[in-house]
Protein backbone atom coordinates (compact mmCIF):
# COMPACT_ATOMS: atom_id res chain seq x y z
CA UNK A 1 0.00 0.00 0.00
CA UNK A 2 2.74 2.44 1.06
CA UNK A 3 4.65 1.44 -2.05
CA UNK A 4 1.67 2.16 -4.29
CA UNK A 5 1.10 5.56 -2.72
CA UNK A 6 4.78 6.42 -3.13
CA UNK A 7 4.71 5.38 -6.76
CA UNK A 8 1.52 7.31 -7.43
CA UNK A 9 2.94 10.43 -5.80
CA UNK A 10 6.08 10.17 -7.92
CA UNK A 11 4.03 9.76 -11.12
CA UNK A 12 1.90 12.82 -10.24
CA UNK A 13 5.07 14.80 -9.53
CA UNK A 14 6.50 13.89 -12.94
CA UNK A 15 3.30 14.94 -14.74
CA UNK A 16 3.19 18.17 -12.75
CA UNK A 17 6.78 18.99 -13.64
CA UNK A 18 6.01 18.38 -17.30
CA UNK A 19 2.83 20.52 -17.28
CA UNK A 20 4.29 23.36 -15.22
CA UNK A 21 7.76 23.22 -16.65
CA UNK A 22 10.36 25.70 -15.44
CA UNK A 23 11.20 28.14 -18.25
CA UNK A 24 14.86 27.04 -18.19
CA UNK A 25 13.82 23.46 -18.79
CA UNK A 26 11.30 24.39 -21.49
CA UNK A 27 13.96 26.41 -23.32
CA UNK A 28 16.34 23.48 -23.07
CA UNK A 29 13.81 21.06 -24.53
CA UNK A 30 13.09 23.37 -27.45
CA UNK A 31 16.82 23.82 -28.18
CA UNK A 32 17.44 20.08 -27.91
CA UNK A 33 14.63 19.40 -30.33
CA UNK A 34 16.15 21.86 -32.77
CA UNK A 35 19.65 20.41 -32.29
CA UNK A 36 18.41 17.05 -33.51
CA UNK A 37 17.55 18.52 -36.91
CA UNK A 38 20.59 20.81 -37.17
CA UNK A 39 23.89 19.61 -38.68
CA UNK A 40 26.84 19.86 -36.27
CA UNK A 41 28.95 23.02 -36.19
CA UNK A 42 26.30 25.23 -37.82
CA UNK A 43 26.48 28.66 -36.17
CA UNK A 44 23.23 30.43 -35.41
CA UNK A 45 21.22 32.46 -32.94
CA UNK A 46 18.62 31.09 -30.55
CA UNK A 47 16.15 32.60 -28.13
CA UNK A 48 16.44 31.03 -24.65
CA UNK A 49 13.99 32.59 -22.17
CA UNK A 50 14.83 36.30 -22.16
CA UNK A 51 18.27 35.65 -23.68
CA UNK A 52 19.20 35.83 -27.35
CA UNK A 53 22.28 33.71 -27.77
CA UNK A 54 24.70 33.12 -30.63
CA UNK A 55 26.23 29.68 -30.76
CA UNK A 56 28.76 27.83 -32.88
CA UNK A 57 27.36 24.32 -32.42
CA UNK A 58 23.89 23.68 -31.08
CA UNK A 59 24.63 20.14 -29.94
CA UNK A 60 27.33 21.27 -27.52
CA UNK A 61 25.38 24.38 -26.56
CA UNK A 62 22.40 22.35 -25.27
CA UNK A 63 24.16 20.43 -22.48
CA UNK A 64 25.91 23.66 -21.47
CA UNK A 65 22.55 25.35 -21.07
CA UNK A 66 21.16 22.41 -19.13
CA UNK A 67 24.14 22.27 -16.78
CA UNK A 68 24.31 25.99 -16.15
CA UNK A 69 20.69 27.18 -16.23
CA UNK A 70 18.63 24.05 -15.47
CA UNK A 71 20.93 22.16 -13.08
CA UNK A 72 22.64 25.35 -11.87
CA UNK A 73 26.03 23.68 -11.47
CA UNK A 74 27.73 27.08 -11.13
CA UNK A 75 25.45 28.30 -8.33
CA UNK A 76 27.44 29.76 -5.44
CA UNK A 77 26.87 31.91 -2.38
CA UNK A 78 29.08 34.99 -2.55
CA UNK A 79 30.05 37.04 0.49
CA UNK A 80 29.22 40.32 -1.24
CA UNK A 81 26.75 41.63 -3.84
CA UNK A 82 29.54 42.39 -6.26
CA UNK A 83 31.83 39.36 -6.26
CA UNK A 84 34.91 39.37 -8.47
CA UNK A 85 34.64 36.43 -10.88
CA UNK A 86 37.04 35.09 -13.49
CA UNK A 87 35.35 32.94 -16.12
CA UNK A 88 38.27 31.07 -17.70
CA UNK A 89 37.31 29.09 -20.77
CA UNK A 90 34.11 31.09 -21.19
CA UNK A 91 33.00 29.55 -24.50
CA UNK A 92 29.98 31.51 -25.82
CA UNK A 93 29.34 33.08 -22.40
CA UNK A 94 26.59 31.08 -20.71
CA UNK A 95 28.49 30.91 -17.43
CA UNK A 96 29.08 34.67 -17.40
CA UNK A 97 25.40 35.31 -18.19
CA UNK A 98 24.44 33.02 -15.32
CA UNK A 99 26.82 34.73 -12.88
CA UNK A 100 25.53 38.11 -14.00
CA UNK A 101 21.97 36.90 -13.45
CA UNK A 102 22.88 35.66 -9.93
CA UNK A 103 24.81 38.81 -9.05
CA UNK A 104 23.93 41.73 -11.34
CA UNK A 105 26.70 43.79 -9.71
CA UNK A 106 29.32 41.07 -10.14
CA UNK A 107 32.61 42.13 -11.69
CA UNK A 108 33.20 39.45 -14.29
CA UNK A 109 36.05 38.95 -16.72
CA UNK A 110 35.56 36.18 -19.27
CA UNK A 111 38.45 34.61 -21.20
CA UNK A 112 38.11 32.58 -24.37
CA UNK A 113 40.99 31.39 -26.55
CA UNK A 114 39.08 30.45 -29.71
CA UNK A 115 38.66 33.73 -31.66
CA UNK A 116 35.32 32.74 -33.25
CA UNK A 117 33.89 31.73 -29.88
CA UNK A 118 35.27 34.86 -28.25
CA UNK A 119 33.44 37.03 -30.80
CA UNK A 120 30.21 35.22 -29.88
CA UNK A 121 30.96 35.59 -26.18
CA UNK A 122 31.39 39.32 -26.64
CA UNK A 123 28.20 39.60 -28.71
CA UNK A 124 26.24 37.52 -26.20
CA UNK A 125 27.13 39.54 -23.13
CA UNK A 126 26.47 42.78 -25.07
CA UNK A 127 23.10 41.63 -26.39
CA UNK A 128 21.85 40.31 -23.06
CA UNK A 129 22.24 43.20 -20.67
CA UNK A 130 25.57 41.98 -19.32
CA UNK A 131 27.79 44.57 -21.00
CA UNK A 132 29.69 44.95 -17.70
CA UNK A 133 31.22 41.53 -18.40
CA UNK A 134 34.64 42.09 -19.87
CA UNK A 135 35.32 39.57 -22.68
CA UNK A 136 38.98 38.93 -23.44
CA UNK A 137 40.46 36.93 -26.27
CA UNK A 138 43.19 34.87 -24.59
CA UNK A 139 44.17 31.39 -23.48
CA UNK A 140 45.00 31.19 -19.78
CA UNK A 141 48.48 29.81 -19.48
CA UNK A 142 51.72 30.00 -17.53
CA UNK A 143 53.12 32.90 -19.53
CA UNK A 144 51.85 35.99 -21.28
CA UNK A 145 52.53 36.10 -25.01
CA UNK A 146 51.21 33.79 -27.70
CA UNK A 147 50.74 30.06 -28.11
CA UNK A 148 49.37 27.55 -30.60
CA UNK A 149 45.76 26.57 -30.01
CA UNK A 150 43.68 23.88 -31.74
CA UNK A 151 40.22 25.21 -32.59
CA UNK A 152 37.66 22.45 -32.55
CA UNK A 153 34.73 24.76 -33.23
CA UNK A 154 32.60 23.97 -30.18
CA UNK A 155 33.66 23.20 -26.61
CA UNK A 156 36.82 21.09 -26.91
CA UNK A 157 39.42 23.44 -28.38
CA UNK A 158 42.68 23.28 -26.46
CA UNK A 159 46.33 24.26 -26.25
CA UNK A 160 48.27 22.28 -28.86
CA UNK A 161 51.23 21.29 -26.69
CA UNK A 162 49.04 19.50 -24.09
CA UNK A 163 48.67 15.71 -24.08
CA UNK A 164 45.59 14.44 -25.90
CA UNK A 165 45.05 17.57 -28.01
CA UNK A 166 42.00 17.37 -30.29
CA UNK A 167 42.11 17.54 -34.07
CA UNK A 168 41.38 21.00 -35.40
CA UNK A 169 42.83 24.06 -37.10
CA UNK A 170 46.01 25.11 -35.32
CA UNK A 171 46.24 28.88 -34.87
CA UNK A 172 48.30 31.32 -32.84
CA UNK A 173 46.35 33.03 -30.05
CA UNK A 174 47.30 35.45 -27.30
CA UNK A 175 48.04 33.87 -23.94
CA UNK A 176 47.73 35.34 -20.45
CA UNK A 177 49.47 34.25 -17.30
CA UNK A 178 46.69 33.53 -14.79
CA UNK A 179 49.14 34.05 -11.96
CA UNK A 180 49.50 37.73 -12.89
CA UNK A 181 45.73 38.16 -12.74
CA UNK A 182 45.51 36.55 -9.30
CA UNK A 183 48.40 38.63 -8.04
CA UNK A 184 46.60 41.79 -9.10
CA UNK A 185 43.47 41.32 -6.94
CA UNK A 186 41.55 38.85 -4.74
CA UNK A 187 39.08 36.64 -6.59
CA UNK A 188 35.76 35.48 -5.14
CA UNK A 189 35.18 32.76 -7.72
CA UNK A 190 37.56 31.27 -10.22
CA UNK A 191 35.72 29.24 -12.84
CA UNK A 192 38.25 27.15 -14.70
CA UNK A 193 37.32 25.09 -17.75
CA UNK A 194 40.53 25.12 -19.76
CA UNK A 195 40.59 21.68 -21.39
CA UNK A 196 43.59 19.96 -19.89
CA UNK A 197 45.69 22.99 -18.96
CA UNK A 198 44.54 22.83 -15.30
CA UNK A 199 47.66 21.20 -13.88
CA UNK A 200 50.18 23.47 -15.62
CA UNK A 201 48.26 26.67 -14.90
CA UNK A 202 47.41 25.93 -11.27
CA UNK A 203 50.95 24.73 -10.49
CA UNK A 204 52.18 28.08 -11.83
CA UNK A 205 49.61 29.89 -9.67
CA UNK A 206 50.32 27.96 -6.47
CA UNK A 207 52.09 30.79 -4.58
CA UNK A 208 49.17 33.18 -5.20
CA UNK A 209 46.22 30.77 -4.90
CA UNK A 210 45.46 32.16 -1.43
CA UNK A 211 43.96 35.11 -3.37
CA UNK A 212 41.16 32.81 -4.56
CA UNK A 213 38.20 32.22 -2.24
CA UNK A 214 36.39 29.54 -4.22
CA UNK A 215 36.87 27.61 -7.41
CA UNK A 216 34.75 25.55 -9.80
CA UNK A 217 36.92 23.57 -12.15
CA UNK A 218 36.38 21.06 -14.91
CA UNK A 219 39.23 18.65 -14.36
CA UNK A 220 40.12 16.74 -17.54
CA UNK A 221 42.10 13.54 -18.02
CA UNK A 222 43.08 13.07 -21.66
CA UNK A 223 46.13 10.83 -21.50
CA UNK A 224 46.49 7.57 -19.53
CA UNK A 225 50.28 8.06 -19.48
CA UNK A 226 50.09 11.60 -18.04
CA UNK A 227 47.36 11.76 -15.41
CA UNK A 228 46.98 15.19 -13.81
CA UNK A 229 44.08 14.89 -11.34
CA UNK A 230 46.11 13.60 -8.36
CA UNK A 231 48.59 16.48 -8.68
CA UNK A 232 45.85 19.09 -9.09
CA UNK A 233 43.87 17.82 -6.09
CA UNK A 234 46.96 17.65 -3.88
CA UNK A 235 47.77 21.20 -4.87
CA UNK A 236 44.29 22.32 -3.82
CA UNK A 237 44.83 20.76 -0.38
CA UNK A 238 48.28 22.38 -0.05
CA UNK A 239 46.75 25.74 -1.00
CA UNK A 240 44.31 25.40 1.91
CA UNK A 241 41.19 24.48 -0.04
CA UNK A 242 38.59 21.92 0.87
CA UNK A 243 37.30 20.24 -2.23
CA UNK A 244 34.68 17.81 -3.50
CA UNK A 245 34.18 16.02 -6.79
CA UNK A 246 30.93 15.74 -8.71
CA UNK A 247 29.48 15.30 -12.20
CA UNK A 248 31.82 12.72 -13.63
CA UNK A 249 31.58 12.37 -17.43
CA UNK A 250 33.39 9.68 -19.36
CA UNK A 251 34.48 10.78 -22.84
CA UNK A 252 34.17 7.57 -24.88
CA UNK A 253 34.23 9.49 -28.17
CA UNK A 254 37.83 10.56 -27.53
CA UNK A 255 40.16 7.77 -28.63
CA UNK A 256 41.90 5.61 -27.66
CA UNK A 257 39.78 3.29 -25.52
CA UNK A 258 41.15 0.43 -23.41
CA UNK A 259 42.39 -2.21 -25.87
CA UNK A 260 40.84 -5.56 -26.75
CA UNK A 261 43.62 -7.36 -24.88
CA UNK A 262 43.02 -5.49 -21.61
CA UNK A 263 40.76 -6.85 -18.85
CA UNK A 264 38.33 -3.97 -19.52
CA UNK A 265 38.04 -3.71 -23.31
CA UNK A 266 36.43 -0.53 -24.59
CA UNK A 267 36.66 1.32 -21.28
CA UNK A 268 37.04 5.08 -21.91
CA UNK A 269 40.47 6.35 -20.88
CA UNK A 270 39.49 10.02 -20.96
CA UNK A 271 37.07 11.79 -18.68
CA UNK A 272 36.16 15.06 -17.03
CA UNK A 273 34.76 15.86 -13.61
CA UNK A 274 33.70 18.94 -11.76
CA UNK A 275 35.81 19.89 -8.77
CA UNK A 276 34.50 22.52 -6.37
CA UNK A 277 36.99 24.01 -3.93
CA UNK A 278 36.40 26.39 -1.08
CA UNK A 279 37.96 27.68 2.12
CA UNK B 1 12.93 13.33 -42.52
CA UNK B 2 16.07 11.52 -41.44
CA UNK B 3 15.69 13.05 -37.99
CA UNK B 4 12.08 11.98 -37.70
CA UNK B 5 13.07 8.44 -38.61
CA UNK B 6 15.87 8.50 -36.07
CA UNK B 7 13.51 9.72 -33.37
CA UNK B 8 11.00 7.00 -34.22
CA UNK B 9 13.74 4.40 -34.14
CA UNK B 10 14.93 5.64 -30.76
CA UNK B 11 11.41 5.60 -29.29
CA UNK B 12 10.84 2.13 -30.73
CA UNK B 13 14.09 0.96 -29.13
CA UNK B 14 13.08 2.38 -25.76
CA UNK B 15 9.61 0.81 -26.01
CA UNK B 16 11.14 -2.53 -26.95
CA UNK B 17 13.55 -2.44 -24.03
CA UNK B 18 10.68 -1.57 -21.73
CA UNK B 19 8.38 -4.29 -23.06
CA UNK B 20 10.98 -7.06 -23.43
CA UNK B 21 13.45 -6.37 -20.65
CA UNK B 22 16.37 -8.66 -19.89
CA UNK B 23 15.96 -11.16 -17.06
CA UNK B 24 18.29 -9.00 -14.93
CA UNK B 25 16.12 -5.93 -15.42
CA UNK B 26 12.95 -7.90 -14.63
CA UNK B 27 14.56 -9.08 -11.40
CA UNK B 28 15.69 -5.57 -10.53
CA UNK B 29 12.22 -4.08 -11.07
CA UNK B 30 10.74 -6.87 -8.97
CA UNK B 31 13.16 -6.17 -6.12
CA UNK B 32 12.57 -2.41 -6.27
CA UNK B 33 8.81 -2.92 -6.13
CA UNK B 34 9.06 -5.07 -3.02
CA UNK B 35 11.63 -2.79 -1.39
CA UNK B 36 9.22 0.15 -1.61
CA UNK B 37 6.83 -1.57 0.78
CA UNK B 38 9.50 -3.18 2.99
CA UNK B 39 10.85 -1.42 6.09
CA UNK B 40 14.64 -0.88 6.06
CA UNK B 41 16.93 -3.54 7.53
CA UNK B 42 14.37 -6.34 7.33
CA UNK B 43 16.23 -9.55 6.45
CA UNK B 44 14.65 -11.87 3.90
CA UNK B 45 15.12 -13.91 0.77
CA UNK B 46 14.26 -12.99 -2.81
CA UNK B 47 14.27 -14.70 -6.21
CA UNK B 48 16.38 -12.69 -8.63
CA UNK B 49 16.48 -14.36 -12.04
CA UNK B 50 17.96 -17.78 -11.45
CA UNK B 51 19.37 -16.77 -8.07
CA UNK B 52 17.80 -17.04 -4.67
CA UNK B 53 19.41 -14.33 -2.58
CA UNK B 54 19.28 -13.79 1.19
CA UNK B 55 19.70 -10.20 2.23
CA UNK B 56 19.86 -8.00 5.31
CA UNK B 57 18.37 -4.86 3.73
CA UNK B 58 16.45 -4.88 0.46
CA UNK B 59 16.95 -1.19 -0.26
CA UNK B 60 20.72 -1.62 -0.49
CA UNK B 61 20.40 -4.89 -2.41
CA UNK B 62 18.53 -3.17 -5.28
CA UNK B 63 21.28 -0.78 -6.41
CA UNK B 64 23.88 -3.53 -5.87
CA UNK B 65 21.97 -5.83 -8.18
CA UNK B 66 21.58 -3.05 -10.72
CA UNK B 67 25.27 -2.13 -10.70
CA UNK B 68 26.53 -5.70 -10.88
CA UNK B 69 23.99 -7.58 -12.99
CA UNK B 70 22.31 -4.85 -15.08
CA UNK B 71 25.08 -2.26 -15.57
CA UNK B 72 27.76 -5.00 -15.33
CA UNK B 73 30.13 -2.66 -13.53
CA UNK B 74 32.41 -5.57 -12.52
CA UNK B 75 32.73 -7.15 -15.98
CA UNK B 76 36.30 -8.12 -16.77
CA UNK B 77 38.00 -10.20 -19.44
CA UNK B 78 40.83 -12.64 -19.00
CA UNK B 79 42.41 -15.35 -21.07
CA UNK B 80 42.28 -17.75 -18.14
CA UNK B 81 39.26 -20.03 -17.76
CA UNK B 82 39.90 -20.28 -14.03
CA UNK B 83 40.95 -16.79 -12.94
CA UNK B 84 42.01 -16.19 -9.35
CA UNK B 85 39.76 -13.52 -7.86
CA UNK B 86 39.75 -11.85 -4.45
CA UNK B 87 36.40 -10.28 -3.61
CA UNK B 88 37.18 -7.95 -0.70
CA UNK B 89 34.15 -6.39 0.93
CA UNK B 90 31.96 -9.07 -0.60
CA UNK B 91 28.77 -8.05 1.23
CA UNK B 92 26.08 -10.69 0.58
CA UNK B 93 27.95 -12.12 -2.41
CA UNK B 94 26.43 -10.63 -5.57
CA UNK B 95 29.86 -9.83 -7.00
CA UNK B 96 31.14 -13.37 -6.39
CA UNK B 97 28.00 -14.80 -8.02
CA UNK B 98 28.53 -12.52 -11.00
CA UNK B 99 32.19 -13.57 -11.41
CA UNK B 100 31.15 -17.19 -11.07
CA UNK B 101 28.53 -16.80 -13.80
CA UNK B 102 31.10 -15.40 -16.24
CA UNK B 103 33.90 -17.82 -15.19
CA UNK B 104 32.37 -20.97 -13.65
CA UNK B 105 35.84 -22.33 -12.88
CA UNK B 106 37.00 -19.11 -11.20
CA UNK B 107 38.86 -19.57 -7.92
CA UNK B 108 37.29 -16.96 -5.68
CA UNK B 109 37.96 -15.95 -2.10
CA UNK B 110 35.37 -13.57 -0.66
CA UNK B 111 36.10 -11.49 2.46
CA UNK B 112 33.38 -9.87 4.54
CA UNK B 113 33.99 -8.21 7.90
CA UNK B 114 30.42 -7.87 9.21
CA UNK B 115 29.76 -11.28 10.82
CA UNK B 116 26.02 -11.28 10.11
CA UNK B 117 26.56 -10.26 6.48
CA UNK B 118 29.29 -12.89 6.10
CA UNK B 119 26.78 -15.54 7.19
CA UNK B 120 24.42 -14.44 4.40
CA UNK B 121 27.31 -14.43 1.94
CA UNK B 122 28.13 -18.02 2.89
CA UNK B 123 24.50 -19.09 2.42
CA UNK B 124 24.16 -17.25 -0.88
CA UNK B 125 27.15 -18.87 -2.54
CA UNK B 126 25.98 -22.30 -1.31
CA UNK B 127 22.37 -21.79 -2.36
CA UNK B 128 23.35 -20.68 -5.85
CA UNK B 129 25.76 -23.31 -7.08
CA UNK B 130 28.90 -21.42 -6.13
CA UNK B 131 29.85 -23.45 -3.08
CA UNK B 132 33.50 -23.48 -4.12
CA UNK B 133 33.74 -19.74 -3.33
CA UNK B 134 35.86 -19.59 -0.20
CA UNK B 135 34.19 -17.31 2.34
CA UNK B 136 36.39 -15.62 4.93
CA UNK B 137 34.52 -13.78 7.68
CA UNK B 138 37.20 -11.17 8.27
CA UNK B 139 38.08 -7.58 7.56
CA UNK B 140 40.73 -7.03 4.91
CA UNK B 141 43.35 -5.03 6.76
CA UNK B 142 47.04 -4.23 7.22
CA UNK B 143 47.69 -6.91 9.86
CA UNK B 144 46.45 -10.36 10.80
CA UNK B 145 44.57 -10.54 14.09
CA UNK B 146 41.57 -8.51 15.09
CA UNK B 147 40.18 -5.10 14.31
CA UNK B 148 37.36 -2.98 15.71
CA UNK B 149 34.55 -2.73 13.19
CA UNK B 150 31.34 -0.71 13.11
CA UNK B 151 28.65 -2.67 11.27
CA UNK B 152 25.61 -0.86 9.87
CA UNK B 153 23.61 -3.96 8.98
CA UNK B 154 23.81 -3.26 5.22
CA UNK B 155 26.59 -2.00 2.97
CA UNK B 156 28.32 0.75 4.95
CA UNK B 157 29.99 -1.03 7.86
CA UNK B 158 33.62 0.06 8.23
CA UNK B 159 36.75 -0.38 10.30
CA UNK B 160 36.19 1.86 13.32
CA UNK B 161 39.41 3.86 12.99
CA UNK B 162 38.52 5.00 9.46
CA UNK B 163 37.08 8.52 9.06
CA UNK B 164 33.44 8.20 8.07
CA UNK B 165 32.76 4.88 9.82
CA UNK B 166 29.10 4.68 10.84
CA UNK B 167 28.16 5.69 14.35
CA UNK B 168 27.10 2.25 15.59
CA UNK B 169 28.07 -0.19 18.31
CA UNK B 170 31.61 -1.38 17.59
CA UNK B 171 32.39 -5.10 17.45
CA UNK B 172 35.70 -6.92 17.29
CA UNK B 173 36.13 -8.96 14.12
CA UNK B 174 38.98 -11.06 12.71
CA UNK B 175 41.36 -9.24 10.38
CA UNK B 176 43.43 -10.53 7.48
CA UNK B 177 46.50 -8.83 6.09
CA UNK B 178 45.79 -8.48 2.37
CA UNK B 179 49.47 -7.94 1.52
CA UNK B 180 50.24 -11.49 2.70
CA UNK B 181 47.46 -12.93 0.54
CA UNK B 182 48.69 -11.05 -2.52
CA UNK B 183 52.33 -11.99 -2.11
CA UNK B 184 51.49 -15.71 -2.11
CA UNK B 185 50.09 -16.11 -5.62
CA UNK B 186 49.12 -14.41 -8.86
CA UNK B 187 45.79 -12.59 -8.66
CA UNK B 188 43.84 -12.01 -11.88
CA UNK B 189 41.37 -9.64 -10.28
CA UNK B 190 41.36 -7.83 -6.98
CA UNK B 191 37.94 -6.34 -6.23
CA UNK B 192 38.21 -3.97 -3.30
CA UNK B 193 35.20 -2.25 -1.75
CA UNK B 194 36.21 -1.80 1.87
CA UNK B 195 34.55 1.45 2.91
CA UNK B 196 37.45 3.79 3.42
CA UNK B 197 40.14 1.29 4.43
CA UNK B 198 41.44 1.13 0.83
CA UNK B 199 44.18 3.70 1.32
CA UNK B 200 45.70 2.03 4.38
CA UNK B 201 45.40 -1.44 2.88
CA UNK B 202 46.77 -0.64 -0.58
CA UNK B 203 49.67 1.32 0.87
CA UNK B 204 50.53 -1.77 2.87
CA UNK B 205 50.21 -3.85 -0.34
CA UNK B 206 52.37 -1.64 -2.55
CA UNK B 207 55.09 -4.27 -3.12
CA UNK B 208 52.68 -7.19 -3.33
CA UNK B 209 50.56 -5.43 -5.98
CA UNK B 210 52.99 -6.64 -8.66
CA UNK B 211 51.17 -10.00 -8.39
CA UNK B 212 47.88 -8.37 -9.35
CA UNK B 213 46.78 -8.09 -13.00
CA UNK B 214 43.65 -6.01 -12.57
CA UNK B 215 41.81 -4.06 -9.90
CA UNK B 216 38.24 -2.91 -9.45
CA UNK B 217 38.34 -0.39 -6.67
CA UNK B 218 35.87 1.80 -4.81
CA UNK B 219 37.61 4.85 -3.38
CA UNK B 220 35.60 6.41 -0.58
CA UNK B 221 36.01 10.09 0.23
CA UNK B 222 34.18 10.72 3.48
CA UNK B 223 36.23 13.40 5.15
CA UNK B 224 37.11 16.73 3.50
CA UNK B 225 40.03 17.12 5.92
CA UNK B 226 41.60 13.90 4.77
CA UNK B 227 41.28 13.11 1.05
CA UNK B 228 42.68 9.83 -0.24
CA UNK B 229 42.08 9.75 -3.96
CA UNK B 230 45.16 11.63 -5.17
CA UNK B 231 47.57 9.46 -3.18
CA UNK B 232 45.78 6.29 -4.10
CA UNK B 233 45.76 7.00 -7.83
CA UNK B 234 49.44 7.92 -7.67
CA UNK B 235 50.14 4.62 -5.95
CA UNK B 236 48.41 2.78 -8.82
CA UNK B 237 50.56 4.70 -11.29
CA UNK B 238 53.74 3.86 -9.33
CA UNK B 239 52.80 0.17 -9.35
CA UNK B 240 52.64 0.24 -13.14
CA UNK B 241 48.88 0.24 -13.59
CA UNK B 242 46.91 2.13 -16.20
CA UNK B 243 43.75 3.36 -14.57
CA UNK B 244 40.44 4.95 -15.38
CA UNK B 245 37.84 6.49 -13.13
CA UNK B 246 34.51 5.07 -14.28
CA UNK B 247 31.97 6.54 -11.91
CA UNK B 248 31.51 9.14 -9.19
CA UNK B 249 28.59 8.86 -6.78
CA UNK B 250 27.96 11.68 -4.30
CA UNK B 251 27.07 10.43 -0.80
CA UNK B 252 25.39 13.46 0.81
CA UNK B 253 24.10 11.32 3.71
CA UNK B 254 27.67 10.38 4.62
CA UNK B 255 29.19 13.86 4.89
CA UNK B 256 30.47 14.86 8.33
CA UNK B 257 28.25 17.28 10.22
CA UNK B 258 28.94 20.90 9.39
CA UNK B 259 31.29 19.96 6.56
CA UNK B 260 29.04 20.28 3.54
CA UNK B 261 29.75 21.91 0.22
CA UNK B 262 30.81 25.36 1.48
CA UNK B 263 29.51 28.17 -0.76
CA UNK B 264 28.21 25.65 -3.32
CA UNK B 265 24.60 24.69 -2.59
CA UNK B 266 23.88 20.98 -2.94
CA UNK B 267 27.52 19.94 -3.21
CA UNK B 268 28.22 16.86 -1.11
CA UNK B 269 31.61 16.70 0.57
CA UNK B 270 31.45 12.88 0.58
CA UNK B 271 31.51 10.66 -2.47
CA UNK B 272 32.72 7.33 -3.79
CA UNK B 273 34.77 6.93 -6.94
CA UNK B 274 34.89 3.68 -8.95
CA UNK B 275 38.32 3.03 -10.42
CA UNK B 276 39.46 0.27 -12.79
CA UNK B 277 43.17 -0.45 -13.05
CA UNK B 278 45.09 -2.87 -15.24
CA UNK B 279 48.48 -3.62 -16.71
CA UNK B 280 49.13 -1.78 -19.97
CA UNK B 281 49.06 -4.12 -22.95
CA UNK B 282 52.46 -5.46 -23.92
CA UNK B 283 53.86 -5.15 -20.41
Amino acid sequence: MKGTVGRLRRRVGAIQRRLFERPEQAAFRRAWHLAETTPRFTPGTIRMMEYTIRYSDLLSFCPQWRDIFVRRVLDFAAASRSPRILDCGANVGLASLFFHHLYPDARITAFEADPALCAMLDANVMANGAATVEARHAALWTSTGTLRFRCEGSDSGMIESLPGAVAGASIVVPSLRLRDLLEAEPIDLLKLDIEGAEDAVLADCEPVLHRVKAMVMDLHEFDPAVRQAPRVLELLTRAGFTYAVDDFVALPWREPLAGAGSPFPGKPLQWAMTVRAWR
Amino acid sequence: MKQVLRRIRRSAGAAKRWLTPSAEVVAWRHACRISESTPRFTPGEIELGRYSVRYSDLLTLCPQWHDIFVAKSLAFETGSAAPRILDCGANIGLASLFFKRRYPAARITAFEADPSIAALLEQNVRLNGAADVEVVAAAVWTADGEVTFRPDGADSGAVASIAGAPDTQAVTVPAVRLADRLSREHIDLLKLDIEGAEMAVLTDCEDALRNVSALLLEVHEFDPRQRRCPELLQLLGRCGFTYAVTHVTPLPWRQPQGLNGGPFPGQSSAWVEAVSAWRPEGS
